[in-house]
């Protein structure tokens, strides 16, 4: 490599370093796990509703030893947050206004609201005993202490369709009371602020920073008016930002401790600075390349692929170490090109089976396993790229190795020689034992709930249950969803939902549900209503004959009778909605799905899941989605896919094994060291009743893949009958690397970053025992001396 | 909204002047007022007369107020039909029917007005209820008239004026008279002003929203 190509090559990683430094973002976007694409619609569903208005907002419970004093900071608290440009509203108290401006919304299309199955019911409504039922209803209503808020309107109004409306209006609003103009628990304890954010809750880096102010605000609040002023949030955002903190915590650990093993390893084994060089930048090269593409492609980078890419250094560091090691160790001495070329066939070709193992994760639809799969494969490539091009270069004029290296290579050799000596029968052991362990994968149990990945502070998630507690008692990620074409037929397959649910509700199968349908029914129904009206000419008469037989003032419902004669209003449609006070209080509930529009009803205490979907069975486009058993679902079917990729990746590599080698026990050999240690890996978390997930399976299928690559150096080294010492030497320094890289995830408060580090470091140490092992079982390198 | 507002300020204003019927031969508003503040507690049965533009006949209800100072009131109507209207503090809670669920009327623009007027009158802050009301009295202490003219939204709007009546020893009627004519006369059958209740009857009436045992064989 001449030094001009050195010197682009150096401005090209100062201009990719420069530009992560300006762009890095950490996600922990949970919606990177739902798989995307053509899978369904009800999959993208999920990953909408995961990032809803509904996720966005944060409920904020303030107490005090007075309540007039928590009620005091709340609003103070309100008037801090509104306007912040991270904040899209803030909701502390009633404004009176916002009744008015329903009543003058509802009021004139009343009619329309009159019954969710006017033909059914209205007849026998506005009959007339149903009218003097109603007479009566409306008379001991008058007698009641709320007379007042309808007695005003029960002349335009006497079957009462606003008063019903706003009743379901109260029922659909969560359980929370004025004192003072400001939201309070039931209980009188806490002042409750209700706020959203612009950003999505899943946006870890502005969340965080938002809740560190809002927090920092409080306590100067809290500071200025004593009284013993607690906050306590329940907010998705903060399990994101918590999230991301854990995270960046485990990143600086893991880092550490792979730096310090690899350190170690590299003072024991090489102890020159240009061998560090050497060894250390195929994978820092890689993990730029890949960290800037990845940051140009998805514009952030998800906490675990981060976490993942720190850990790539484990594999990228294979190859340079092969060439280092190789290079150091050859006898006569040989130019960093010969070794190079010597060495080049098995290199790109266990970087090409590694990249194998990660192009299955490419194609899943979860954006998540893309985006690593994405860093996994460039990173691995570049580090290839590296070694090929550009360590070569770097070698020349190195200073030798430290004797030690020989030494232990030489002791490496000599065991391996006396490891071929033994019986045959005891060589097959780590195949009996693979035999052995596959009889235990019936007891594995297999974990497909995405919630266990995570692991959250449990205060955090008390103070989380307690909010959530004082506001409602939905269950969370349960929802019934309409499809619709628009909003109108959206709204019209809502209304049969909210009928069918009713009836569920009445079986018992549920205990409630938060609907849109408490605000909106569809045009076709609204118009249905005032249909079942028209078709009714004598209505009028007969409810005054009815009414006046009650007690009630003949004419003294004149104004209801100019209604019914007068045109009917054009039906409420979403779009007034939208632009009224209850704006905030429907985007839960609806929102399009590309060129669709979903309406969402929300669940409380789901009893009988089947019950309920028998009761929304023959309804087109209506879904009961329950997003964790969903989510399980998807997972455990990308886990058996995984698992299946194992096996089909397992044939592929022996068949372009087979025709590397040009024989058929060389690439079997390669090849069962990674089965072993799929098989002991499995048996062992199944004796230790640790469920399995899909990180454990992501997991071994990396060290499979790296299984995979030791038997090929083993092959190719013993095909060309070179030093075989330096080939064993350059595996322990790389298998140590990367128990040591894999071996520090295993410190990871997270499950999701332990399964990966105990899999992988357990897994790659099994792999350099087991494959010298089954080389000297399979009898190769007597074959070999036999060949030549 | 506006016979909300009669009938919420006609219940608290009756609690209220229940607790502060007048004592001496010249009857004073300061007197009735610190007579108010001063109760321990007050228990009494009401008989109801709604005349409304709606109806032929006046309407009838039966029932009983509790009052504890400073501030809680409960309403229960027991015939014709069951309900209570429950203030404690700025919660104000309705329940039409024994079975039926509460509601929190708390945000409420008229139960907002309702609950500062409660507050005024049964705090024995003149300065308060003057800034609501014109207060008139007149008459004797063996039957004095006090009326009340409110004087801002949302009440003024609904309310022409509230009169309440009463002698030496109690209060015996309120009238609310509704700018659309609608009018309410509440009597007050045996009223006890020294009502000092036990926390099992405070829970009973506060906590389950039930009246006590003597109401609840009215019905």
């Amino acid at each position: 490599m001449s030094r001009r190509s050195g010197f682009l090559l150096a401005a090209l990683a100062a201009g990719m370093l420069a530009y992560c430094a300006l762009h890095l973002r950490v996600g922990n976007d949970l919606t990177h796990f739902l798989p995307t694409g053509s899978r369904s619609e009800l999959a993208a569903l999920s990953g909408r509703l995961a990032d809803s208005p509904l996720t966005r907002t944060v409920v904020l419970a303030i107490g005090a030893d007075e309540l007039a004093v928590a009620t005091a900071a709340a609003r103070e608290l309100a008037l801090a947050l509104r306007g912040r440009p991270e904040v899209a509203w803030v909701r502390s108290e009633v404004d009176p206004a916002d009744f008015e401006a329903l009543r003058e919304l509802y009021f004139p299309r009343r009619l329309g609201f009159l019954s969710d199955r006017p033909e059914q019911e209205l007849p026998q409504r506005l009959s007339d005993a149903g009218l003097r039922e109603q007479a009566r209803a409306l008379r001991q209503d008058l007698a009641g202490p709320a007379s007042g808020f309808f007695e005003p309107l029960a002349a335009a109004d006497p079957l009462g369709a606003f008063e019903r409306l706003v009743r379901g209006f109260q029922a659909a609003q969560p359980s929370l009371r004025v004192v003072d103009g400001t939201f309070v628990t039931p209980d009188g304890r806490w002042a409750i602020l209700l706020l959203a954010t612009r950003a999505s809750a899943f946006d870890s880096g502005v969340q965080g920073l938002f809740l560190a102010e809002l927090r920092a605000r409080f306590a100067e609040i809290a500071a200025r008016r004593g009284h013993d002023l607690r906050l306590e949030v329940s907010a998705v955002a903060a399990f994101a930002a918590a999230a991301e903190r854990a995270i960046k915590a485990d990143v600086v650990v893991i880092g550490v401790c792979s730096f310090v093993g690899v350190m170690l390893l590299f003072l024991a084994f090489v102890a020159s600075w240009r061998g560090l060089v050497v060894v250390v930048l195929p994978p820092l090269a890689g993990i730029l390349v890949a960290t800037t593409l990845c940051l140009w492609l998805y514009g952030a980078i998800d906490g675990l692929t981060m976490v993942f890419g720190t850990s790539l250094m484990g594999i990228a560091i294979d190859s340079s170490n092969h060439l280092l090691l190789h290079h150091g160790l050859a006898r006569p001495r040989e130019s960093p090109q010969q070794v190079m070329l010597r060495l080049r066939p098995s290199v790109v070709f266990a970087a090409l089976t590694t990249v194998a193992s990660f192009v299955g994760l490419a194609l899943t639809p979860f954006p998540a396993f893309q985006q690593m799969a994405c860093f996994a494969i460039v990173g691995v490539l570049t580090g290839l790229a590296t070694t090929l091009w550009v360590l070569p270069a770097l070698l020349g004029g190195a200073p030798p190795l430290p004797a030690r290296a020989a030494r232990t290579a030489a002791r490496l050799d000599r065991a391996y020689r006396r490891l071929e000596a033994l019986p045959r029968s005891l060589l097959l052991a780590p195949l009996v034992l693979g035999a052995l362990a596959a009889t235990a994968l019936p007891a594995l149990r297999w974990s497909d709930d995405l919630s266990k990945l995570t692991r959250f502070d449990p205060a955090l998630v008390q103070e989380d249950l307690r909010v959530r507690e004082h506001i409602s008692s939905l269950d969370s990620g349960r929802f019934v969803i309409a499809l619709g074409d628009d909003a109108e037929a959206a709204l019209a397959k809502n209304d049969a939902i909210h009928a069918r649910l009713g009836e569920a509700v009445a079986a018992g199968a549920l205990g409630g549900t938060r609907s849109l349908h408490a605000f909106l029914w569809s045009a076709e129904l609204q118009r249905r209503n005032r249909a079942a009206l028209d078709a009714m000419p004598d209505l009028y008469p007969r409810l005054e004959a009815a009414f006046a037989a009650e007690g009630f003032r003949p004419g003294a419902f004149r104004s209801f009778g100019e209604t019914l004669a007068a045109p009917a209003p054009a039906p409420l449609a979403l779009a007034d909605l939208e632009a009224s006070p209850l704006a905030d209080v429907l985007a839960p509930h609806v929102f399009a799905l590309e060129d669709r529009v979903a309406v969402v009803t929300y669940l409380r205490e789901l009893r009988d899941a089947d019950a309920v979907r028998a009761a929304l069975a023959g309804l087109p486009d209506v879904y009961l989605l329950d997003q964790r058993s969903f989510v399980g679902e998807i997972y455990r079917e990308f886990r058996e896919t995984t698992v299946d990729q194992i096996l089909v990746g397992a044939v592929l590599i022996v068949v372009l094994l087979v025709g590397y080698t040009r024989a058929w026990l060389a690439p079997i050999a390669a090849c069962v060291p990674s089965l072993l240690v799929a098989l002991i890996v499995l048996a062992f978390l199944a004796a230790l009743g640790e469920p399995v997930n899909l990180l454990h399976v992501m997991s071994l299928t990396m060290v499979m893949g790296m299984a995979v690559d030791y038997g090929i150096f083993c092959i190719d080294s013993i095909r060309r009958h070179e030093d075989f010492g330096a080939t064993l030497l350059s595996m322990l320094v790389s298998c140590l690397d990367t128990a040591f890289v894999f071996g520090s995830l295993a410190l990871s408060d997270q499950p999701s970053l332990r399964a990966i580090g105990l899999t992988s470091g357990v897994g790659i140490l099994l792999a350099f025992v087991t494959t010298p092992l089954v080389m000297a079982a399979f009898g190769l390198t007597a074959r070999a001396r036999r060949d030549a | 909204m506006r016979s909300s507002a009669a009938c919420w300020a006609s219940a608290a204003l009756a609690a209220g002047a229940l607790a502060g019927a007048a004592g001496a031969t010249t009857p004073e508003l300061d007197e009735i007022l610190r007579r108010m503040a001063s109760a321990s507690g007050v228990e009494a049965p009401f008989e109801e007369r709604k005349e409304l533009a709606l109806l032929v006949e006046p309407l009838e209800t039966r029932g009983v107020i509790y009052f504890v100072p400073p501030d809680r009131f409960a309403r229960f109507t027991t015939s014709p039909g069951a309900s209570a209207l429950i203030v404690a503090g700025e919660a104000v809670q309705l329940r039409e029917g024994p079975e039926a669920r509460p509601v929190d009327l708390s945000g409420n623009r008229v139960a907002r007005a309702f609950v500062e007027n409660f507050v005024a009158l049964w705090s024995g802050d003149r300065e308060k209820l003057e800034s609501l009301y014109r207060p008139e009295l007149h008459g004797t202490r063996d039957a004095w008239e006090l009326r009340l003219v409110p004087r801002r939204a949302p009440l003024s709007e609904a309310i022409e004026a509230i009169t309440l009546r009463g002698d030496r020893e109690s209060m015996r009627e309120l009238l609310v008279v509704e700018r659309d004519g609608d009018r309410t006369t509440t009597r007050f059958g045996a009223t006890r002003t020294d009502r000092v209740f036990t926390p099992e009857e405070l829970r009973q009436i506060f906590g389950a929203g039930l009246p006590l045992e003597g109401a609840r064989a009215e019905r």
